[in-house]
């Protein structure tokens, strides 16, 4: 017969722990002192005469399925489950929509540019298209190239230093408002097309809104959340 | 065996009065309990966390992560000023309750 390989217990924790890390109930920290407790409790064991292949069944039995776990961590941790997935759906709708402003403004841009330097009143449109598709369809390639390491990278800075960031995109956003402001100013100033004032004037109040409303309820869910994970 | 509600109920003063005696990690708490109630208080070991952050949270207990001295990190609690304010209040109520019961019923025989 041949003998079973040596159990591993650091390599079978490694499993358990990825095991649970799965679920958004649990914190790194929670995971921590969860893994602390099964080697205490293996080593309890063992000392009663149990392989450490047994210790190891018997603590996980003893600890509860990951499955019973999960629901009661997530009770606790609730609020802040529910926070992260706002915080990043508010920090995307903010990226996408900031994107798409630079995008356009830069579309704009290079018309205006067309129409100064050229004095060409033909095409002014098909140069804003062109524009925008190609820094579009620039930075999705760039996007999608490197979207592990670069993602991964901005998550681990953002949880690093979230008063830094949120300041960072009300900043952001601030720039963006005025460059949008002045982009449309010179598309009523500069191009043939001519603009209803009107339009501009509501489109520049709805975007004020947007752009200093939504970096705000950003700082505040993160610092809140900061808040959380320090508390529990 | 007690019953789930009464697991539930009775893991806050428990903790409370565990560390009472001065602190301790979440392995050392469930086995101390085993042992002064013979084994009839067990939890599912891993429940107790979430209440103990949960106590915690309201600045019952703190925490902190020591070295233990088999190489690995431990995560302490110890009673906040709070949380022996909450033991004297359970204290109170688990005493009432017990007193109210035991006048109630007749003295258990002391040989089966």
């Amino acid at each position: 017969m041949a003998t079973p390989p040596a159990f591993d217990l650091n390599a079978a924790l490694r499993d358990w722990r990825a095991g649970l890390a799965a679920s958004p109930a649990f914190k790194p920290d929670d995971l921590d002192q969860l893994e602390a407790h099964l080697r205490d409790s293996v080593a309890t064991l063992q000392a009663t005469g149990l392989s450490t292949n047994e210790a190891f069944v018997v603590a996980q039995l003893r600890l509860g399925t990951p499955a019973a776990l999960g629901g009661e961590f997530a009770k606790q941790n609730f609020a802040n489950i529910w926070l992260q997935r706002l915080t990043w759906l508010v920090a995307g709708y903010m990226g996408i929509n900031l994107f798409t402003r630079l995008v356009s403004s830069l579309g704009t841009l290079a018309a205006v540019a067309l129409h100064q330097f050229s004095g060409a009143n033909r095409h002014l449109a098909t140069c804003d298209l062109l524009v925008q598709l190609a820094v579009l369809v620039g930075s999705l390639v760039f996007c999608f190239r490197k979207r592990q390491r670069l993602f991964d990278r901005f998550a681990v800075r953002v949880h690093a230093r979230p008063r830094l960031w949120s300041f960072l995109c009300f900043a952001l956003m601030t720039l963006a408002f005025v460059a949008n402001v002045f982009s449309q100013i010179l598309t009523m100033r500069f191009l043939p097309v001519s603009l209803s004032v009107e339009v501009v004037r509501w489109n520049t109040i709805l975007f004020g809104i947007e752009y200093l409303g939504s970096p705000l309820l950003l700082a505040w869910l993160v610092t809140r959340r900061s808040r959380i994970s320090v508390a529990s | 065996m007690l019953t789930k509600e009464l697991v539930a109920a009775s893991t806050v003063p428990l903790v409370l009065s565990v560390l009472a005696g001065g602190e301790s990690y979440g392995y050392a708490l469930i086995q101390q309990v085993r042992e002064l109630s013979a084994g009839e208080i067990t939890w599912t070991e891993g429940m107790l966390y979430p209440v103990l952050h949960r106590m915690e949270a309201d600045d019952l207990l703190e925490s902190e992560w020591k070295p233990a001295p088999t190489g690995h990190r431990r995560k302490y609690y110890r009673l906040l000023k709070k949380g022996r304010q909450a033991l004297q209040t359970e204290q109170q109520q688990w005493l009432t309750v017990h007193r109210t019961l035991t006048k109630l019923w007749p003295p258990l025989p002391h040989s089966i």
